[in-house]
């Protein structure tokens, strides 16, 4: 009879309960001792089988009313449960990425010269929006004014994660004040004070709070709260009147969830068909599947299991041959946007700018019998990054009439030891 | 005949960002950097599988401010003079590197990609992308989802319930404005859910949604099959979790694939390396140095040593990646659809869209490759789109998920903590006063409901988490704190001319010019009415 009842206050708990389902146990148990968890279980023909027969309806039954017992389930809620443990470090990567949308990215080191950046942005005319009336309002103008309060009464509480929560509030002076006077306490000095009530499935009275936290807020606007997973929780914003301590409530919060950190323990399945070709969104059939998985048909080798739980990632063993290199844990550190820089470093480059005039109408400029584009006083200007080595310019340059032809050859050499030089692309 | 399915989701967003009075406008260049690099190489690749004759299923986000700005023609004009630029220039590395052959023959292919970016956007699809990914959805292959007018993340937004029916609504009928019919699905912004969501959902005739793993597993009651079988919401809403492993292997900086060395480097960029006199006229007018497009270096390892790109040794990279990829997911589908009992697993792996070509240069060719490997060399695995998997099996588990993201630890501390909670008050504030405003006016017409429609757009401007996200992430903050608080501002501005009968119709017209997003919108969605109707 214990037993039984064990069974009916351990129903959710899964580790009592996996030492009851031990068949072993069952075995060891009186045929009383058996009908009793029948009885309880609601075991059809109980009283006509032998007690072998017993152990296993009872077993069946278990596993078709809770399914706890469920293979196939346990397998996959747990492997996934374990996986996104896992896993939630690499929601800060997806951060990176998704911040690298809207960064201009500066690089990890500054590669411009600090002296030429200033040149430019001073003698480049910074832009001026399009003139059109109401330049006031422009975005990067407008902005800057917003309220400090709104003058209203309120407090809002909004979820952090499982185990926090963010409240915010608002008081007006008149309010305090009209409240003061109507529990006659006019004039009285007093704090103002915050509380949070654990409202998790009850109707909130003021009183019936599973437990209460009380801050006092002084000026703070806001306040961050450690708080437990799957509950309800209001907060409230009052007064706490000096010496006599009477609390007068000011304004009290919406109700917030916090959602719960794990998997559920309620296992009641219900499912529910949506035909989507005909009738769109609309249920054709809403039924219970009472359960009752043929427990034999999913009997897994529990070794196999242990091994994907403990291996999540086992199956990613490339067929391809990757080198080793290539999803090495430092190949994307390069890419992360926190980086930690050397202390001091030094690189070194050369580009050549061949640049020059000649008669702003003249027919042709060549460099190496390449044209090069004249602007419109004659200047050309030639950039380009060269690699270690001699290497002649051969400018020439053709009057309008193409009777005159001017010509210069500067000849360029560049050396750098190769190991010392970070090639600029 | 296959044992399980695989889903390919690419979310793709970027924040209204359009600003007509400037000539030049630093943070435009997120959208005109995805076109060239992410949305065009995608849409090509979806060209060639076409042509090709290889039939694919890819499902993929188009937020309605993304849409927008793809119909914008202010910025549709904006891009094809930021790629001529580009062109121009990579008409001159040619020249500046023809004596550097490890660098010239990739100088080459910029001046490539550029010139077939120019084509296809302008020529192709006539400046207008959404009628690319159009086409490929009236094709069947491309599944084209919504996702929260503005990447409003909802989670936050819960004590006003009118602000996330707005939310829902509001991107569902613009939907229909770009593509022609409602949308099937939704990308909740942030994979951001919060129990209840789902009836907006049903409202707008959406019959699927993401969320994060832990969204189905710590759902109630026990999922059965955890995240390889979508649940039902008990508004009969099909909730689909992504799978960790098959996105691990693409995001993960560890084990990832985009980290592997032969592929591109993403910070070295001629925008910075190069001198200011060559390079100033394709940067920022002040000046200021930013991403040309242009990056001449491979990832090398863990060192600043870095070696040139090589473009034909990156593309092997990608197809042992992608072969890799789908060995992976054949050899889970095996195992899954045995511990399963037979039922056919589904693999959801969704990505930020921009991880593809942006971040990581070669992965449109990884997808191509692995789209491509998956109709000719396996039977394992199918490539599926969400609506067509509950069209083949309409019977799952009726499953409450339980509140979740898919940022940083799972929940919304990447949107509400210190540098960026004081955006709630205010956020709120407008939300509220936006209800009031609507249901005050039920009817309205001319230049009063003009600004009541404008004050909406403010609203739903102000509350695109990308603003709370750039806050969080430090980069660009000022930008996001001032889009926040002028969003804000311009929302009480109005609040304050409707309700003293003052409207400035300059005023009026000024924001209307600006903030232009969702040209037909109704602010009769913030009605209590319409949230209850």
């Amino acid at each position: 009879m214990g037993l039984a009842v064990l069974i009916a206050s351990r129903l959710y708990n899964r580790k009592g309960f996996k030492m009851i389902y031990e068949e072993d146990q069952l075995n060891k148990l009186t045929k009383f001792e058996l009908l009793d968890i029948a009885t309880e279980l609601d075991v059809k023909y109980r009283t006509r089988m032998a007690k072998p027969l017993l152990v296993e309806s009872i077993l069946a039954e278990i596993a078709i009313k809770k399914k706890d017992f469920d293979p196939q389930k346990e397998v996959i809620l747990d492997e996934q449960e374990k996986n996104r443990q896992l896993d939630i470090d690499s929601a800060k990567d997806r951060e990176a990425v998704h911040a690298s949308k809207y960064t201009k990215a500066e690089p990890k080191q500054k590669l411009a010269l600090e002296v030429d950046e200033k040149e430019v942005v001073a003698e480049t005319v910074v832009e001026k929006p399009v003139e059109y009336g109401y330049n006031k309002f422009d975005t990067l103008n407008d902005s800057v004014h917003v309220p400090f309060a709104y003058g209203d009464d309120k407090v809002i509480a909004m979820v952090v994660d499982p185990t926090h929560i963010h409240v915010y509030w608002e008081t007006t002076q008149g309010t305090q004040q009209r409240l003061l006077k109507e529990s006659g306490y006019e004039g009285s000095g007093f704090d103002l004070v915050l509380k949070l009530f654990d409202v998790t499935d009850i109707d909130f009275n003021g009183v019936n709070a599973w437990s209460e936290q009380e801050l006092n807020v002084g000026y703070s606007r806001n306040w961050y709260f450690s708080v437990t997973a799957n509950r309800s929780y209001c907060a409230e914003i009052g007064m706490k009147i000096h010496g006599s301590g009477k609390y007068i409530r000011i304004v009290r919060s919406n109700i917030i969830e916090t959602p719960r950190d794990s998997v559920s323990d309620f296992y009641d399945e219900e499912w529910m068909m949506i035909d989507f070709n005909n009738n769109k969104n609309i249920y054709s059939e809403l039924y219970r599947l009472s359960g009752g998985y043929d427990m034999k048909r999913y009997q897994l080798n529990s070794a196999f299991i242990t091994e994907r739980v403990e291996k999540p990632y086992e199956f990613k063993v490339p067929t391809v041959s990757l080198s080793s290199d290539s999803l090495s844990s430092s190949s994307l550190s390069s890419q992360s946007l926190v980086k930690k820089q050397k202390d001091f470093w030094l690189w070194v480059d050369t580009e050549l700018i061949v640049y020059g005039q000649t008669k702003a109408d003249a027919k042709e400029l060549t460099i190496n019998g390449e044209n090069v584009k004249l602007d419109k006083e004659g200047r050309f200007r030639l950039h380009m990054a060269l690699p270690n080595g001699e290497y002649p310019f051969q400018v020439r340059a053709v009057s309008k009439c193409g009777d005159m032809v001017e010509e210069v050859t500067p000849k360029v050499i560049r050396f750098m030891e190769q190991e010392k030089v970070r090639t600029k692309g | 005949m296959e044992k399980g399915y695989l889903a390919l989701i690419l979310h793709a967003h970027l924040p209204y960002v359009r600003h007509p009075e400037y000539a030049s406008f630093l943070e435009e260049d997120w959208f005109f950097e995805a076109i060239t690099e992410t949305y065009i190489p995608l849409l090509n690749m979806m060209d060639r599988l076409v042509n090709d004759g290889v039939d694919f299923r890819l499902t993929m986000s188009v937020t309605p401010p993304l849409a927008g700005m793809f119909a914008d023609s202010v910025l549709q004009n904006k891009y094809i003079h930021h790629i001529e630029q580009l062109i121009e220039l990579s008409d001159k590395e040619i020249e500046r590197t023809k004596y550097l052959p490890q660098f010239h023959e990739t100088a080459k292919m910029y001046k490539g990609v550029f010139m077939n970016s120019r084509y296809v956007f302008a020529e192709k699809y006539n400046k207008n992308l959404v009628n690319g990914f159009k086409y490929f959805q009236d094709l069947g292959k491309l599944e084209v989802i919504t996702c929260t007018a503005t990447h409003g993340f909802l989670p936050l937004m819960e004590n006003n319930r009118e602000a996330v029916h707005a939310q829902v609504k509001v991107a569902a009928e613009d939907y229909k404005r770009h593509f022609g019919r409602g949308p099937r699905g939704i990308w909740l912004a942030e994979c951001g859910y919060n129990p209840g969501d789902e009836e907006e959902l049903k409202k707008a005739g959406i019959s699927f949604f993401f969320v994060d793993t832990h969204g189905i597993l710590h759902g109630n009651p026990r999922p059965k099959y955890g995240v390889f079988a979508p649940v039902y919401t008990r508004s009969g809403v099909a909730a689909f979790g992504r799978d960790m492993e098959s996105s691990k292997s693409v995001w993960s900086a560890e084990e990832g694939y985009p980290g592997d060395q032969r592929y591109r480097d993403f910070y070295r960029d001629i925008g910075f390396d190069l001198d200011m006199e060559y390079i100033k006229g394709y940067i920022h007018p002040d000046g200021i140095r930013k991403h040309t497009g242009i990056k001449y270096y491979k990832i090398t390892g863990k060192t600043d040593n870095k070696q040139p790109y090589n473009h034909f040794e990156a593309d092997a990279a990608a197809a042992e990646h992608a072969s890799n990829f789908l060995f992976n997911r054949e050899k889970q589908v095996e195992y899954l659809y045995d511990v399963m009992g037979g039922k056919k697993p589904l693999i959801i792996s969704p990505y930020d869209a921009e991880l593809y070509g942006h971040w990581w240069f070669e992965g449109p060719k990884f997808l191509e490759n692995l789209i491509r490997k998956a109709y000719y060399d396996q039977d394992t695995v199918r490539l599926v789109n969400p609506y067509e998997y509950l069209q083949d099996n309409p019977t799952n588990q009726v499953v409450t998920p339980s509140m979740s993201s898919w940022g940083n630890k799972g929940y919304n501390e990447v949107w509400l903590e210190g540098s960026n909670d004081w955006v709630y008050p205010h956020l709120h504030k407008v939300a509220d006063r936006m209800v009031e405003l609507a249901n005050k006016f039920t009817y309205a017409d001319d230049v009063l409901r003009r600004a009541l429609n404008q004050a909406a757009r403010e609203v739903l401007l102000a509350q695109s988490s990308d603003w709370a996200f750039i806050m969080k992430t430090g980069t660009m903050v000022e930008y996001a704190n001032r889009r926040t608080k002028s969003h804000v501002t311009r929302f009480n501005n109005l609040y304050d001319m409707i309700l003293g009968n003052c409207i400035d119709t300059g005023y009026l017209a000024d924001l209307e010019f600006k903030d232009n997003i969702f040209p037909n919108i109704d602010y009769t969605v913030y009605q209590t009415a319409d949230l209850t109707r």
